[in-house]
């Protein structure tokens, strides 16, 4: 069931639960689906509602004092559904060797391997929106009519990825219905943590104060409680969680809000190849089988561990000639997406105007396309054709026409096009690094918290680490006569302009066996306190290179499974 | 071993030339076309005749102006190789050839394979932001010191 926490009578005293999830995102239904009719009653606060609302948002608003990052009150949607309301949707599991000890990367291993998450990665993606169960992602790869450039060797290999549909991808709309009709589970919308409490001692938690931007304050007591609310929300509430020591909770080692990890992307090199139609599919997102996936380049483990390198995943993509990314941006160019959305049945019938346009157009395609390039002439009496027959003649003759003219339905068509070059976008694995951390700011919000305050940091291991990768590659591709690389990213290990993160939040209560370097067990658990439990990518004990949800939404499952055993069996 | 990044020059028509003619210069480029068509590789390149072996090495790559960008930038990091005999005895070297004798009649091949060992290897520099081959670079320095503009 649905509650509205502006409206809960704060004055009637706790309300109780077995457990309280803090957060609704992918973490928290996660694990409050997993218990729907378990008999544990359930309690998740959602800071947000049904949509996104600026005065909600604005609770996420804090200071970047570290590494340029997003502002933080977008980096993060604050309702129901969390962030899964505005992802990507790109799937792919972490590989075994990111929960190893890894050769130059500090504090690398998990307290858990891969096996310990397998079993719940084929649910983790239908709970994700997954069109095919992960375990069927090598099968996908063998079934593509798109095949990876022919990088090869002891260096390169390819990462395929499955991309979940865009209208599959909010978990409000896939798991609404499931736990509003449950009886055990209440979410509670609108409702702020602001506060964990713990007994004395601080080793167990008590409860969990609550309050709206209305002004409703309330306390939930439950027997164990999850935090699930965000990377830097996680962290923030943990340490302005002060009413029993002023460290916050979970943070005797002064561990809480530090190793903040991203994925840090930039513009790495770009490639020039030798052949002008180079098919590079693979590595935009295309159907397989009625799915979507999407390939990248990575390095083999053989050699990352061989030069000591964090884990980087290259993208390549066609950069058109800027004459092309004009025409791409140009009223012809809509013109002709309209058109194309006519022919396939998703859009209404083009109008005169838009004929027009396209046939004024085709008069003077040559000076949209760069000379040489591979788009043929259209013939005049196609464009009369159109213009003069009938709707199914027009339905016909359009394709081709447009095959001939536009550079929207080129590109869209073949992925390919008139181009200068092929851009090459590394994601890095960010290192665990203590400096790069999440603290609290000095202004407060609505409710009076403390704002979080993010240093991103990296180290020098990230951005040696995308190089080395873009001068293998260079060799790879003038070796085997593909073409030739240059380097964009300087070499003197400053990040330029276009450095951004992925909007991942890992590493803020990481994943440690040692207190000293961690927050959490290998249960998930706060160290030093019995009924505390993370779920999120922030007990990440390394990043990785490939998107986070996947693997969070997989450590929420077996979280949930955790809980059932060790505390409600 | 860069002249350093022109990341701005790359973004110009002019830069678009010159990265044209650096790959359809380089070794690596032409030699797989070659070896695609069942030719032997280099030797409408060589030069004819009984030219000393530093013009035959300077005429091994397509005299373009992204060729002559990179051998410019090797030279710049690589002030010493501006001398054409410190130049060719360290060409010499790649190529497992001797720097005062004759000219092998296998020169391109030669110059091919090092310059394939150098990539296999991974052995690379950077020049203006270019991963090329070290003995390719030599090769782009050398084309420029015997063919002035």
């Amino acid at each position: 069931m649905f509650a509205d926490g502006r409206e809960l009578d704060g004055a009637a005293g706790p309300l109780r639960a077995d457990l309280c999830i803090i957060g609704g995102g992918a973490a928290g239904i996660t694990v409050a689906r997993q218990l729907v009719g378990s008999g544990i009653r359930v309690v998740v606060l959602e800071s947000g509602g049904w949509e996104v609302e600026d005065d909600v948002q604005d609770l996420s608003a804090g200071e970047n004092v570290g590494l340029p990052y997003f502002p933080l009150e977008t980096a993060r949607v604050r309702a129901f559904g969390g962030s899964t309301n505005h992802w990507g949707g790109t799937c792919r599991p972490l590989d075994a060797r990111d929960f190893e000890p890894r050769p130059g990367i500090p504090l690398s291993g998990w307290p858990i391997r891969l096996s310990d998450l397998e079993a719940h990665l084929d649910e983790a993606g239908d709970i994700c929106g997954l069109g095919r169960p992960v375990s069927e992602l090598d099968a996908a790869e063998e079934e593509d009519d798109e095949r990876p450039l022919a990088l090869g060797g002891d260096d390169f290999e390819a990462r395929f990825n499955e991309i979940v549909a865009d209208d599959e991808r909010s978990f409000a709309p896939r798991h609404r219905d499931r736990l509003e009709a449950a009886d055990d589970v209440a979410v509670h919308l609108w409702a702020n943590v602001t506060g964990i409490v713990t007994d004395d001692a601080g080793g167990h938690v008590t409860h969990v104060e609550v309050a709206t931007l209305t002004g409703n304050r309330y306390v939930v007591e439950a027997r164990v409680v999850v935090l699930a609310a965000g990377g830097i929300e996680n962290a923030r509430i943990l340490l302005a969680s002060t009413a029993r020591d002023p460290r916050g909770v979970g943070n005797a080692r002064d561990q809480v809000g530090r190793y903040f990890m991203e994925h840090p992307r930039v513009l790495a090199a770009r490639i020039l190849p030798r052949d002008p139609e180079i098919d590079l599919g693979y590595y935009e997102p295309h159907d397989v089988g009625g799915d979507d996936y999407q390939g990248y380049v990575g390095l083999t483990p053989a050699r990352l561990d061989q030069d000591a390198l964090a884990d980087v995943q290259l993208r390549l993509r066609l950069k058109r000639s800027a004459a092309i990314e004009q025409a791409l941006r140009s009223p012809e160019a809509r013109a002709a997406e309209r058109l194309a959305d006519w022919v396939d049945g998703s859009g209404p019938a083009p109008i005169g105007a838009d004929l027009l346009l396209l046939s004024a157009d085709l008069a003077t395609f040559g000076d949209w396309f760069v000379p040489g390039g591979p788009l043929p002439v259209p013939l005049p009496d196609v464009v009369r054709r159109v213009l003069q027959g009938s709707t199914s003649e027009r339905a016909s003759m359009v394709p081709r026409l447009l095959g001939g003219s536009a550079s929207y339905v080129y590109s869209k068509s073949t992925g390919a096009g008139p181009f200068e070059s092929v851009d090459v976008s590394a994601r890095a694995e960010q290192v665990p690094n203590p400096d790069s951390r999440v603290t609290l700011g000095s202004d407060t919000d609505a409710l009076g918290m403390p704002r979080g305050q993010v240093d991103w940091q990296l180290t020098d291991v990230e951005h040696r680490s995308i190089v080395r990768a873009v001068d293998l590659l260079g060799a790879e591709v003038a070796a085997r006569g593909i073409g030739r690389v240059q380097v964009v990213l300087p070499e003197d290990g400053s990040w330029p302009a276009d450095l951004a993160g992925g909007w991942h939040h890992m590493g803020t209560t990481r994943m440690s066996a040692d207190p000293a370097t961690g927050v959490v067990d290998r249960d998930c658990r706060v160290h030093g306190i019995d009924n505390l439990y993370v779920a999120g990518s922030s007990v990440f004990s390394t990043a990785g290179s490939a998107t986070p949800t996947l693997t969070l939404v997989a450590l929420a499952l077996r979280l949930a499974d955790h809980l059932r055993s060790a505390w409600f069996r | 071993m860069t002249a350093g990044p022109d990341r701005g020059a790359a973004a110009q028509p002019a830069g678009l030339l010159g990265r044209r003619g650096f790959v359809g210069g380089s070794l690596a480029a032409v030699t797989a076309t070659a070896f695609a068509a069942g030719t032997r590789p280099w030797t409408s390149l060589v030069a004819v005749g009984d030219a000393p072996l530093a013009e035959q090495l300077g005429a091994l790559l397509r005299d373009t102006p992204g060729v002559r960008a990179v051998g410019e930038a090797y030279l710049v990091s690589h002030e010493e190789h501006r001398d054409v005999p410190r130049l060719l005895a360290a060409l010499a070297a790649d190529l497992g050839i001797q720097p005062d004798g004759a000219p092998p009649a296998d020169l391109g091949a030669r110059a091919w394979e090092a310059v394939q060992a150098d990539l296999l290897a991974r052995r690379t520099v950077r020049l203006d932001g270019w991963v090329a081959s070290p003995t390719e670079a030599r090769l782009a320095a050398m084309t420029l010191l015997v063919h002035p503009s």
